[in-house]
Order: C-alpha cells, then structure tokens, then sequence
C-alpha cells in the first residue's frame, strides 16, 4: 500500500513538475487509456512495463494473471472499481491480437 | 517517479546527449548525468536534495519518486549519500558491462537473448549468453564467503565452500548446452504469457565445476529420496523475504547424471553476474530453470519438489496434444523434463541480401538428452532437402555444430530451412505444438536470403 501511494504521489508530482503532457515513453511504452495510470504503477511496482507490452492475452487470461499475481506473487489486491479499471486498460490493449514490439 | 518517465522528460528539456545502443536510451542516459555531475544528476531525476551532511532526502525532496522508481519505500533514506544510484536501478548497467548485442526483452527483472547470427561461435563466448532471470540478482557474491549445502534426506549433510569443491572433488570442463524452456515463445497463436523468447535463450559455453553426481555420493544420498530441490540467492520481485523467486529440481535419477556440473566457472573466467556468478547448476539438455543459479543448497526429497515454479502450470506442458487456445485443466499438465531436438541458423544472418550463389549454411543442433543423428537444409520451402555436415558433440552435453554448402540456382528471394533429427528418429516439426504457457517451441528456424 505505502508502495502504490507513494507511486501515485511521484506521478502526481510529475504532473505537477512537468505539466500535462505525458506521452506513451513516459509510461514504459503503456498507450494512453483510462486506467493507464494505475496499470503502470501497479505493475511497475515488482516488474518492468517491457513485460506487460510483451503480451497479447485474453481477458479471461489477464483475469488470471492479475489473480496469480495477488495469490502467489506478493501483489496487493486492489479495490474492485481499480481491478476493473486495470482489467479492462489491459484487455483493451494488450487482447489477443496485440504482438510485442521487435 | 518512474524512471524512464521522468528521465525521458528530463532528456528532453536539457537535451543531455544520449547515445544509441542496446539498452533503453534513457536508462543510459540515467549513468551519463550521474558521472557528469551526480547531484545534478539527483536533483533532475528524482527532484532529489540532500542534507547539508551529503545524505538524505532535505524536507524529503525527491524521497517518494526515488522510491516508485525503485519500487519501494526506503526505510533508511536518512543514510543515502547524495548522487548515489539505488543499485535496483543500477542493474542494468551490469547487463551492458559483459555483454554485447543482446536484445532485452524485459529490464527488471532483466531477462535477454541474443539473435541468432551472433550465437554462430561453436562455443558461446560469456558475452553472447543469454539472461533469464526470476527474481532480483543477489548483490553479495564473494566467491571467498559462498557456500553450498546439500542435505535432505543424506547420511552425510556437506557445506562446502567453492575452495572446498576445487580440493576435494574432481574439477572437470564441459561445453554444455542451456536452453530456456520458454525458447520460441514468441511465435506461439493464440500468444503465451510471458517473456516472448524468439530463437536466442540457448547458449553452449565452457563450463567448469565438479559433478553433482560426486557431490551426492559424498552426501550419501538415502534410498527413499526422488527428487532433488533447488534453492538460490535470488531475491523475490516482490521484495517479499518470505518467497522465493525460483526453486526447482530434477528426478533423483536425472540428478545423479554425470554431465550435470555444479559450476564456477564459464570459459575459464568467472560466471557472469547475471548468469549466476559465483556458483551455479547447468543441466545441459533439461529446461534452464533446472540449472539454479547463484546456487546456495540443494536439498534431497522424499516428494516431487514444490518449489516456486515447480507446480501449477510452470515449465509443464499438457498430457496431451491440445489445439490452440484450448483450455487445459491444471491437474493435466506434466513437467517439462528433457527439451526436445532442434537446430538453429547461425549463418548467414537472415534478411541477407545480394548474396552469392554458393554460400555456406552453418549453426548448431541438440536434443535433450539425446544426440542429433543428421541435419538437412532445404532451400524451395521444404521441397526437397540436402544433408548437411554434422560434427559430433565435443562431449555429451554439448550442442553440435553443422555445415551445408549450398547453391542457389539463381537471382532471387530464398529461404533456408534447417531441420534437425534425433538418435531416436525425431524431427523437429513445421508447426508449433500449441501448448498453454509457450513451451519446447522446436519448430525449424527458417531464415530469408536474396541472391543478387
């Protein structure tokens, strides 16, 4: 939890510094969407981004790594209306058509 | 703040040079402002100022970004000296120092493999090896103060030091063959989670260690032991103390194969930091999760080990074949034990254009534990195929090396196509043998060649 308030509060602080003009670099190569935010400070806590835009997953497959995170990898559960807000960023982007970048 | 973030606008606005190279430009660019001047380099960052004593965080100036870039609070911020790189971020910069023309696919942890055209040396030189990794490094790895216990279900429990090892066991040199059980991924329709391995996450070093089939006699292993446990000094991602990132093992009967070294050594000079310095297992033939690295005890079982990354769907495939996408039950997948045959091209690079109408064709093969009986070449798509020049293994363990002479027709778009077939009658396969988590991709390597 101190990790996620403190990200929140460094993202802020960026804005703040730097104005409103984030591009997709400035979130690990994360495209712009609703729940961008979220999907980069969570995941970014343990693992680089590099290894979410790797990856091209059903929902239901997203469903069960966002699960296997909390049940085995340390991750802190997320309030329902974040994981849905992070489930669906994820889905949107990274559905079972996206490849990764070569 | 998060690094790459903050950095990249940083880069921007002071228009710090940053030079082009394998690594993310601006975690580059990141060691270029710290050696020109490091507490401008923290203050442009992090936002970071330090107490008048040179340590800390003043009013707590750059304390909360410095920690998302790492990914945790820091409890004794209050010591830090000012300029100074949290090694989690610093990491990197080792993966650059040892290593040359990697392609990182994921930099925390940091995970690499090399393209095919630069695996073309018969012994894979330590800068060309490729990084799977787990969990964090561990950051103390004296060689002086490291030991290795076995115990478990031994008559004699050992803690040895690497001294010990050299003095009171055969040291034996061994080119042997890692490859990552996940090698291929990439190519896997419906995609598998993970990291998306292309060809490169193989390598065959020379390796120097002792066996651990000695070490488990001097151990005197039990008659009721089965399987063997893994454990390392790797950190979990999560900073949690409480897990571990990877612990795997082998079957007691594949544990006690004579090619399987206990090593602290790679091509006569020491292990790599990133692949396992100073002590590691290599498992030639077997997932590369087998070959535990920064190697610190090995426990002997009564059960099959169910360590992390043992159980559940990791490094396991299912009992069966199964069509793409399909849904697979977790109590019907099996573990990985031997990878299968497969080859690779190492030259020509692919995309080579404008070249002769007589070239060489060369690369390696292996299989498991088995040996590679012959590899083909062929160049209409698979039409028709020519035997390529198989050398031996320079020892059990070792990939082995081929060669063709081939000769295109004419101008024009060609594909060389390489397939290798095993002592068993084994051939690696055209398509993919779809399986959940992206794993024994062997399918041919197929590389594209223009022929002026």
């Amino acid at each position: 939890m101190t990790r996620w308030l403190i990200g929140f509060a460094a993202l802020a602080i960026s804005a703040a510094l730097f104005g409103a003009s984030a591009s997709d670099d400035d979130f690990g190569g994360l495209p712009d969407g609703e729940g961008r935010e979220e999907v980069f400070v969570i995941c970014s806590g343990c693992h680089s981004i590099k290894l979410v835009v790797q990856q091209g997953l059903t929902r239901d497959s997203w469903q069960e790594s966002l699960d296997w995170m909390v049940e085995e990898q340390g991750m802190p559960e997320m309030d329902a209306e974040t994981h849905a807000r992070v489930l669906n960023y994820l889905a949107e982007n990274f559905g079972i058509d996206h490849r990764p970048p070569r | 703040m998060p690094q790459l973030s903050l950095f990249l606008i940083v880069k921007d606005r002071f228009e710090t040079p940053i030079e082009d190279c394998f690594m993310s430009r601006s975690q580059r660019g990141l060691f270029e402002l710290y050696r020109e001047n490091p507490e401008r380099a923290d203050r442009l960052i992090f936002g970071r100022i330090a107490h008048p004593d040179r340590r800390g965080f003043l009013r707590g100036a750059g304390l909360a970004a410095m920690g998302a870039a790492i990914g945790a609070a820091i409890p004794f911020h209050r010591n830090m000296p000012a300029g100074f790189i949290p090694l989690a971020l610093a990491e990197s910069d080792d993966v650059i120092a040892g290593k040359d023309g990697l392609t990182i696919l994921n930099d925390r942890p940091i995970n690499a493999e090399t393209p095919p055209h630069l695996l073309d040396d018969a012994i894979t030189p330590t800068a060309r090896h490729f990084i799977r990794n787990n969990g964090h490094p561990p950051v103390d790895v004296s060689a002086e103060t490291w030991t290795l216990t076995i115990d478990g279900l031994v008559d004699t429990p050992l803690t040895l030091s690497i001294a010990d090892l050299k003095a009171k066991f055969e040291v034996v040199e061994r080119a042997l063959t890692i490859e990552c059980g996940g090698n291929g991924r990439a190519f896997f329709d419906p995609p598998a989670k993970g990291n998306q391995w292309t060809f490169g996450a193989v390598a065959c070093s020379k390796w120097t260690g002792v066996r651990l089939v000695d070490l488990l006699k001097a151990a005197a292993v039990k008659d009721g032991a089965v399987y063997t446990a893994h454990y390392g000094a790797d950190t979990h991602l999560s900073g949690d103390p409480e897990k571990r990132p990877i612990s795997r093992g082998v079957p007691i009967a594949k544990a006690m194969d004579p090619n399987i070294l206990v090593a602290f050594e790679k091509n006569r000079a020491p292990i790599h930091p990133m692949n396992g310095s100073p002590l590691r297992l290599v498992v030639p033939g077997w997932p590369g999760s087998c070959s535990q690295k920064w190697l610190t005890r090995i426990q002997l079982r009564d059960v099959v080990h169910d360590g992390a990354k043992m159980t559940g769907t990791s490094y396991r495939v299912p009992n069966r074949p199964v069509a793409p996408g399909e849904k697979v039950d977790k109590a019907d997948f099996v573990i990985i034990h031997a990878m299968p045959v497969k080859s690779l091209i190492t030259s020509p690079q692919s995309g080579l254009q404008g070249a002769d109408r007589s070239i060489e064709a060369r690369g390696h093969a292996w299989a498991g534990d088995r040996t590679v009986k012959s590899v083909a070449v062929s160049i209409d798509f698979g039409a028709t195929w020519s035997e390529a020049t198989l050398d031996d293994p320079v020892n059990p363990g070792a990939w082995q090396n081929w060669r063709a002479a081939v000769d295109f027709p004419g101008p024009g778009y060609y594909e060389v196509w390489a397939r290798a077939t095993d002592d068993h009658g084994m051939s690696q396969p055209h398509a993919i043998a779809w399986n959940p988590k992206g794993y024994l991709n062997n399918s041919m390597h197929r590389i594209s060649v223009t022929v002026a």
